[in-house]
């Protein structure tokens, strides 16, 4: 379903399609308490009704992973396998606002999310269930814009990706990315 | 921020040696990492100065130089020089206390026969050691965030992406920042390259200043002709004019002028398209100001025309648009591109049904004395 607009898409005698976008990078890092920050600008996964994936540590939802993502309604924070951990922030972006998400995994497993929009105040969301931590993620890779190969894919134009070991601030993870 | 001290260490495997694995610990962490690489360049300038030219071969290899200073254990030192002088696999493991991440290297220097040296500020007093190790990866690839104990990831548009796995199955348009003021330059990446995609500041009117890495869905434009509206898939309700070859985003000469230069009908540059999904849908078009600029509109309706799904009002104000949607929801305030184009979407309001409707461009307002013109390309229509 389109909501927004997405990138051009030139025509001549036919329809055209463009497929999608899919990127996964190495991460070797165990699980351990950490913060991710994240900064884009809203591309139209935020005018959604339905699942969307913007980053995920390990490979798919059924395996141990720590995966922002699109509710339907706000971003959330995910802490799995099932049962999962999970945190919704309540307010979301409009497209084309400039967004930071910090997102927090706890050492004991539980959850935290932070919104900036256009550097405003944070507006934060916190799941206090513990969750113990798996020895490893279920894949050594970190995801961009989906919730595993193939599924739940978003629209995001990403600017910013640092994650720290340890509970971070916003302002902290800012000076660390050289956003500040 | 933490801070880790004395959690770093060197491990190998020597067949010489009688024990699984030896370890040697760093009593100090290590602070003073700097990137290195090596690659075997031949470069040369005429005599003029005017022409340069270079002959590399391969990709070199990225290498990472560790000071390993207060060491203790000369011997220790000395046996992991000596393992790496032989070829054994030495692995860097930056934090004891996350152990799987590890960098499996050799040693490119210093090799056998070497005197360790004293480490200049406690060797004469305690008789510790201070050695520059230069390493490589033994699967050659850049050492990836061993550059802060804290830091485990760290990406920034623009930035590297050659370890990572990307897929896109075909072309897909993004705004480069070269040429026309850096206001946006429509180009078209090639099938399986990832697009730094340039946009500004929340203002999205000016110059733009910031790179991005654009990731998206699928979707399906289902305009045909989309840039040259003097195709048969396009044809006039009411008798505008119609001129193509003018400039356009992408810096070629794709756009065209639709004019109504009528006084007496309203004129209307239409597509019949076909909505194949029931679901909301969103038109986008970009548009410039002509010399004679009247209120336009763009709009999605029914066939039979009783029924309009998407409607935006255009006016323009120094040659810039201000959109209004008077059917369904405008996405956002207009994006600027290159040679005076903006870019904008009204999606509708609810669910659509399967099937044919008409995509409408008109140049002026529905007032049949209205005159005026708009130049049109990248007309969209997605669901």
């Amino acid at each position: 379903m389109a909501l927004a607009h997405s990138s051009v898409i030139v025509t001549t005698t036919a329809v055209d399609t463009r497929t999608r976008d899919q990127l996964s990078v190495p991460f070797i890092a165990r699980p351990q308490e950490m913060t991710v920050y994240v900064r884009f600008v809203e591309a139209g996964t935020a005018t959604h009704n339905a699942n969307k994936g913007l980053l995920m540590i390990g490979t798919n939802i059924s395996t141990a992973v720590f995966d922002i993502n699109w509710s339907g309604s706000a971003y959330r924070i995910s802490h799995g396998p099932s049962p999962f951990v999970e945190a919704t922030l309540g307010s979301a972006p409009v497209f084309g606002n400039h967004v930071e998400l910090r997102a927090v995994l706890h050492g004991d497993g539980h959850v935290t999310i932070g919104q900036s929009i256009t550097r405003g105040t944070e507006t934060t969301a916190t799941n206090a269930t513990v969750k113990p931590l798996a020895q490893q993620w279920g894949a050594s890779t970190l995801r961009l814009n989906d919730r595993g190969p193939n599924t739940t894919v978003g629209w995001t134009a990403y600017r910013d990706v640092y994650i720290a070991a340890g509970v971070k601030t916003m302002q902290q993870m800012r000076v660390l990315a050289g956003t500040d | 921020m933490a801070v880790i001290r004395g959690l770093a260490a060197f491990v190998w495997t020597d067949s010489d040696d009688v024990t699984t694995e030896r370890v040697l610990l760093l009593r100090e962490p290590v602070r003073e990492q700097r990137p290195a690489h090596a690659q075997s360049v031949y470069p040369a300038r005429s005599l003029d100065f005017q022409t340069y030219q270079v002959f590399t071969v391969g990709e070199g290899a990225d290498e990472l130089v560790i000071r390993v200073r207060y060491n203790d254990d000369p011997q220790g030192l000395v046996d992991l020089i000596k393992a790496g002088t032989k070829g054994r696999t030495i692995t860097y493991v930056p934090d004891r206390n996350d152990p799987d991440r590890r960098y499996n290297c050799r040693l490119v220097a210093p090799l056998s026969p070497l005197t360790v040296p004293l480490d200049p500020d406690t060797g004469t007093l305690f008789g510790d050691f201070d050695v520059d190790l230069h390493l490589v990866k033994t699967t050659p690839a850049p050492f990836a965030e061993v550059w802060s104990k804290d830091l485990l990831f760290a990406w920034r548009a623009g930035g590297r992406l050659e370890e990572a796995t990307y897929s896109r199955a075909d072309v897909a348009s993004y705004a480069s920042n070269s040429g026309g003021g850096g206001y946006g330059t429509l180009t078209t990446a090639a099938s399986g390259a990832a697009r730094t995609h340039w946009m500004s500041t929340a203002s999205s009117v000016g110059p733009r200043t910031f790179p991005t890495l654009l990731l998206e869905e699928q979707r399906t434009n289902r305009v045909l002709s989309n840039r040259n509206l003097n195709t048969t898939n396009w044809a006039w309700n009411g008798t505008g004019t119609l001129t193509t070859g003018q400039s356009d985003p992408w810096g070629g000469t794709n756009a065209t002028l639709l004019n109504d230069a009528s006084t007496t009908v309203t004129v209307e540059r239409r597509q019949t398209i076909v909505l194949t999904a029931s679901t909301r849908a969103v038109i986008s078009v970009l548009l410039k100001a002509h010399t004679t600029v009247g209120t336009g509109s763009f709009r999605l309706m029914t066939t039979n025309a009783a029924t309009t799904h998407i409607r935006g009002t255009i006016t323009w104000s120094s040659g810039k648009p201000t959109v209004t949607a008077t059917v369904g929801t405008l996405v956002a305030q207009p994006e600027r591109y290159r040679a005076g184009f903006y870019r904008f979407g009204v999606r509708s309001t609810g669910t659509l049904t399967t099937g044919n409707r008409f995509l409408g461009l008109r140049p002026a307002s529905t007032a049949v004395g209205s005159k005026g013109g708009l130049i049109v390309t990248g007309v969209q229509a997605e669901q």
